[in-house]
């Protein structure tokens, strides 16, 4: 333990203290008014039944109560979970085996573009894609029923398959934007590693095992936490597959982000609750803290210099 | 002669710089408010510019304004302008004078906080250029006498430009013996049709708020809309158990059962069913009276849609279910005389036909012109003494979403029995309101 006493700030040191309130001020005030505020605005939202303006009356932690007991938002809460854990696994995972084969194929640049792209187009594209598909008279079907004499195809725009079929579209869209993040860290890695490799008969799982996982581990544990914060507000895929422009979609294919929505700009006729949008935000903020904190302890380890 | 008389004195020049500073402060602080009072207000539409509604409405605005000297500043702002355009706008004090959106939309958003105002005022008001009429005698009471169409001391709080009835739509050109007007005379329907290899339904089944037409109106032949409405709001949900729900359960079960419905119309994306029904491929679709127009673009050639009302079930209630689209004022609004005074204007006939003719939809004018594809609707809509919103306007915050809708689409779907649709809504809708509390 340090015993010496801090040296005592020169005059320029002191002159550095003087000036840090008034530099920090406005970047605090502005996070203050645009950030915080609001964010406590929401907690003290969370507390009424409201619909934001007009009457009010505060229900105290009712709100709350209501969420937890509301078998709908347990729904909602696991399709969330499954978006976060089997699509972050599977995206990852196809990352990973992506970067192993792109990394010594011909014509990676253009590979890397088409892998991409779909990180570009909006999330009403896959949708509308879908369902020229899938739609029981679309080319998917038409291929089965003549090519492959399916006399029976699979519905596969039923409600039971709606959410696997927004997985797997949030996959497709995240797996390219991923894959050049991660690609881009391995790139880094000189190429005497592999050379070594190649000398002592490393198998390409060892390869990945021993040279490209650690000396990209930093890397990807960014993107398990990008991937983290945006699978929790995975929203307008729902919206888009389910609903349409008519209604709310299933409540079985609802994830927390469209919990929230739906709270408010729910089913026809509904009254507006702001409270419940904001106590299920709020429920959705904690767990995205939670994810976050499990998963820097889980990925924390020593950067491997190189 | 000196040049000096033509030129301005130094004080008027200062008078006119302060009457500029004036003026110039005055159009800044109202953000255009208006020079004299009563002179102008602010409009927020649900339509957006180049909707056929919004150029029936344009064309309205501007002799409205040629009439009153009334300068109307108007904002197409499209569908989400009651749900979040004005929340938005209440917190501040550039708030619009009037607002158009559906009554299941302004009743949540505007009449439940406690926005909306009373417009008994225009009721009272005479129709511009019609001689002896009232709006009240032009808006016949039958659009406002559910009292979910009143604000809670008794006032209504919205004037009908537009209403929308349910019907069961078909094709006048294929089918052309006359609608049937009971249940099994539809049924024996629907089998001849299916028998001759016709599909005789289909619905968006994946879109459970359309399956639930078919529960709802069999429900508001038997028990009505206000018996659709206890039963929501029954905190153990046995009112399940009345037999009429079974009944309309056993109806509805059939559809999937004896495969009445176009094959795949669970499996499609909305609105992939209406585009099936409008090439010919299925012959009943229910649907509000904005079908024909919404198909309007991809009907088989030849296609003329038509309507026959739900058919009777042998039970007592009556009235059809209606949605209205029209004006509102919220409470806040500043221009309350223009407002009114513009509300009023577009009561009379030359609007009604107008928006009837360009945006095909039927007035609730009786003496309007009615489209071709709507005189069914019309007929079934001049027929009935009562129309009331879809469970006579309940408002139970989550109910249809989490309750109603996912269990009726289940039985619709061919996922749950008569039975149990029963068991399962009874159970689920007294979980609900076990959770909501107090």
């Amino acid at each position: 333990m340090a015993l010496a006493p801090e040296p005592r700030p020169g005059p320029a040191g002191r002159a550095r203290q003087r000036a840090f309130v008034p530099m920090a001020a406005p970047a605090l005030a502005l996070l203050t008014v645009f950030v915080l505020g609001p964010a406590c605005y929401a907690v003290w939202i969370s507390l009424q039944q409201t619909a934001g303006y007009g009457e009010s009356r505060f229900v105290g932690l009712r709100n709350y109560a209501r969420l937890l007991g509301d078998p709908v938002f347990h729904t909602a809460l696991l399709n969330t979970l499954k978006l976060l854990v089997i699509g972050g696994g599977v995206t990852f995972v196809t990352g990973f085996a992506l970067t192993m084969v792109l990394r010594e194929m011909r014509g990676r640049l253009v590979a890397r573009n088409i892998l991409f792209f779909p990180n570009i187009v909006s999330a009403l594209v896959p949708a509308i894609v879908a369902g020229f598909l899938f739609n029981p008279d679309g080319l998917v079907n038409t291929v089965l029923r003549s090519v492959f004499g399916v006399s029976d195809p699979p519905k596969w725009l039923a409600v039971d398959n709606t959410f696997t079929l927004i997985l797997i579209v949030a996959i497709w869209a995240a797996v390219g934007y991923y894959t050049t993040i991660i690609m881009a860290a391995v790139d880094r890695i000189p190429a005497y590693f592999y050379e070594d490799c190649a000398l002592l008969g490393a198998t390409s799982w060892q390869r990945l095992r021993h040279v490209t996982i650690p000396l990209s581990w930093d890397v990807f544990s960014v993107c398990a936490l990008l991937w983290t914060i945006s699978s929790i507000k995975v929203f307008e895929l729902v919206l888009v597959f389910g609903g349409g422009t008519a209604g709310t979609p299933p409540s079985s294919t609802w994830t927390v982000a469209l919990y929230s929505y739906a709270a408010t700009y729910g089913g026809s006729g509904s009254p507006p609750e702001l409270g419940m949008t904001a106590a299920s935000a709020l429920v959705s903020l904690l767990i995205a803290a939670a994810v976050v904190l499990l998963l820097r302890r889980a990925l924390d380890r020593e950067a491997v210099r190189f | 002669m000196s040049s000096s008389r033509h030129l301005p004195s130094r004080r008027t020049l200062a008078g006119l710089a302060a009457g500029a500073l004036a003026l110039g402060l005055l159009t800044a602080c109202g953000g255009g408010s208006p020079d004299e009072p009563g002179k102008e207000l602010v409009y927020w539409s649900m339509w957006k510019q180049g909707e056929p509604q919004q150029v029936a409405l344009q064309a309205a605005i501007t002799r409205f304004t040629r009439a009153t000297g009334i300068k109307v500043s108007v904002e197409w702002a499209g569908r989400d302008v009651v749900k979040q355009k004005l929340p938005a706008a209440l917190t501040t004090s550039k708030v619009p004078d009037v607002v158009d959106q559906s009554d299941d939309t302004i009743r949540p958003f505007m009449v439940t906080p406690g926005v909306a105002r009373g417009l008994a005022q225009v009721y009272e008001a005479d129709v511009p250029g019609e001689a002896g009429k009232k709006v009240k005698d032009v808006i016949p009471a039958k659009y406002l006498q559910s009292p979910a169409l009143r604000l809670p001391g008794g006032e209504p709080y919205m004037v009908p430009y537009s209403v929308a009835g349910i019907g069961l739509f078909y094709d006048a050109a294929t089918l052309t013996e006359p609608p049937p007007t009971d249940w099994n005379a539809f049924l024996a329907l629907l089998g001849r049709l299916k028998a001759a290899g016709t599909a005789p339904l289909t619905a968006d089944g994946e879109q459970y708020w359309s399956d639930s037409y078919w529960m709802n109106y069999y429900l508001y032949r038997t028990i009505g809309a206000d018996g659709l409405k206890a039963i929501a709001e029954d905190r153990t949900g046995q009112s399940w158990k009345k037999p009429e729900v079974l009944a309309a359960a056993r109806q509805i079960e059939k559809f999937a059962k004896e495969g009445y419905l176009l094959k795949g119309y669970d499996a499609g994306k909305y609105p992939e069913q209406q585009k099936n029904w409008a090439q010919g491929r299925a012959a009943f679709m229910i649907m509000g009276s904005w079908l024909p127009s919404e198909v309007g673009s991809y009907a088989k050639a030849g296609f003329r849609p038509a309507s026959m009302p739900f058919p009777e079930v042998g039970g007592p209630a009556e009235g059809e279910e209606v949605v209205q689209f029209g004006f509102a004022m919220p409470v806040k609004a500043k221009n309350v005389e223009a407002g009114e005074r513009f509300i009023a204007y577009m009561t009379t006939k030359t609007f009604a036909d107008e928006l009837a003719r360009t945006a095909s939809v039927l007035s609730p004018r009786e003496d309007a012109y009615v489209p071709e594809a709507l005189a069914g609707v019309k007929k079934q809509l001049d027929g009935v003494p009562a129309t009331y919103p879809f469970a006579a306007g309940l408002s139970v915050p989550g109910w249809t979403d989490k309750v109603y809708y996912p269990t009726v689409g289940e039985l619709f779907n061919g996922k749950l029995t008569a039975q149990g649709f029963v068991d399962k809504i009874t159970a689920v809708q007294a979980a609900f309101w076990k959770n909501q509390g107090d």
